[in-house]
């Protein structure tokens, strides 16, 4: 890949790529830098690696991964993600003037703790299941059983308010 | 009204959604169903739950991208190729003329009050130091200077780098017995020179070429301070 390909066909997804660092890590900072660490990285494998067909593809997926690294790296740190329940809400984009997600945020907060986690992580920061295991470094069975549960406490907390 | 073959398709899939089973496709058609406007008063938390769970992720209409984040990437990547070097040599040029400069200076100028003796020094080449014979002074305003051609002239062979550095100290049995005094001042100034690009050079190959630099400095010096030796005598 020429420097010349880069400018046009990476550095021009930037944007896909902030979006796709946002939507998981829920910190603008935090966002910003990774995508400017993904698109160091690629800067300097440029010599080995071909311009791909679908650029905007390709960087989401390493923006991805990425921004799925971090996550993880947040989440071996206790209560330092907002998935823990001592999150700040002011802080937080996913709340702010969004009385549904705050809604159910304070319904999750009612499961035990791991649901909890599982569930935030699915709902609110679109992380499939495999991902959210990765994330929690639980097994994906695990992780499965307890969406499942999550699920089911939430419908009956639901219910009940009904 | 939902027809019963609807109200089953939805059990259905209701089932396999709170077993994490459901494909996306069969979350889409859960999705149209439970927004059916005559959805029996049974799956109204069902349907409420999903709307939020399927809602509560950032859309990307609510994600405002920074707007210099592109000159921040193009700043940490290709700003890197385009920043100007630092100028090694140049700083090492002026360095070792201040260095030199100072130390040429405090030289011809430094008087030795207690006997009343100026100590001269000669430097020919940035390699080659002149021993310049004490010279004692009759009184601090008669003062003989001995030229460079009546003083003994001891060269000293060109050597390595590291090791002329080495031999950059006064030889204390020379300066105890008040015969000499070997004038160091450029290998004062290397050795000062030297500290300053250990100081400042993070690479060897930076430090050796602005040494070149600075020895083309120091014979440039040595000269003025040749002439203003002849001067002062």
């Amino acid at each position: 890949m020429t420097a010349a390909e880069y400018r046009t066909g990476i550095v021009s997804c930037h944007r896909a790529m902030y979006v796709v660092a946002m939507k998981i890590l829920n910190n603008s900072d935090e966002a910003a830098d990774s995508v400017q660490s993904c698109m160091l990285r690629i800067w300097e494998r440029r010599e080995s690696i071909d311009l791909p067909e679908d650029p905007d593809s390709w960087c989401r997926t390493v923006a991805r991964r990425e921004a799925l690294n971090r996550l993880r790296k947040r989440l071996d740190e206790p209560e330092c993600d907002s998935a823990s329940p001592g999150e700040s809400e002011q802080a937080d984009a996913l709340l702010r003037g969004n009385d549904a997600r705050r809604h159910l945020l304070s319904l999750l907060r009612q499961l035990p703790e791991k649901q909890h986690r599982a569930a935030y992580l699915n709902f609110f920061r679109g992380l499939s299941q495999e991902e959210t295991a990765e994330a929690m470094g639980e097994s994906d069975a695990n992780v499965r059983q307890l969406l499942c549960r999550a699920r089911k406490n939430l419908r009956t907390l639901y219910d009940r308010e009904l | 009204m939902m027809t019963a073959d609807q109200i089953s398709e939805l059990h259905l899939l209701l089932e396999r959604y709170y077993e994490c089973l459901s494909s996306p496709e069969e979350e889409a058609r859960l999705a149209d169903l439970l927004a059916n406007p005559e959805l029996p008063r049974e799956f109204a938390a069902d349907a409420q739950l999903f709307a939020e769970t399927s809602a509560a992720q950032l859309g990307e209409e609510e994600i405002e991208v920074p707007a210099d984040l592109e000159e921040r990437v193009l700043a940490s990547t290709c700003g890197v190729q385009t920043r100007k070097p630092f100028r090694w040599r140049r700083i090492a040029a002026w360095g070792a003329a201040a260095c030199v400069t100072a130390v040429g200076v405090g030289l011809l100028f430094s008087v030795d009050k207690g006997g009343g003796n100026i100590l001269l020094a000669d430097v020919q080449k940035p390699d080659t130091i002149i021993i310049a014979e004490r010279v004692v002074a009759e009184s601090p305003v008669q003062m003989e200077v001995s030229t460079p051609a009546d003083a003994p002239v001891e060269k000293t062979a060109p050597a390595p780098r590291k090791r002329r550095l080495a031999a950059a100290a006064p030889k204390a049995v020379e300066i105890q017995q008040g015969h000499v005094r070997e004038v160091t001042d450029t290998i004062e100034a290397k050795r000062l020179l030297a500290e300053a690009f250990a100081l400042m050079g993070s690479t060897m190959e930076a430090a050796q070429s602005s040494l070149a630099v600075a020895d083309e400095t120091l014979a440039e010096t040595t000269e003025y301070l040749q002439i203003a030796n002849i001067i002062l005598r």
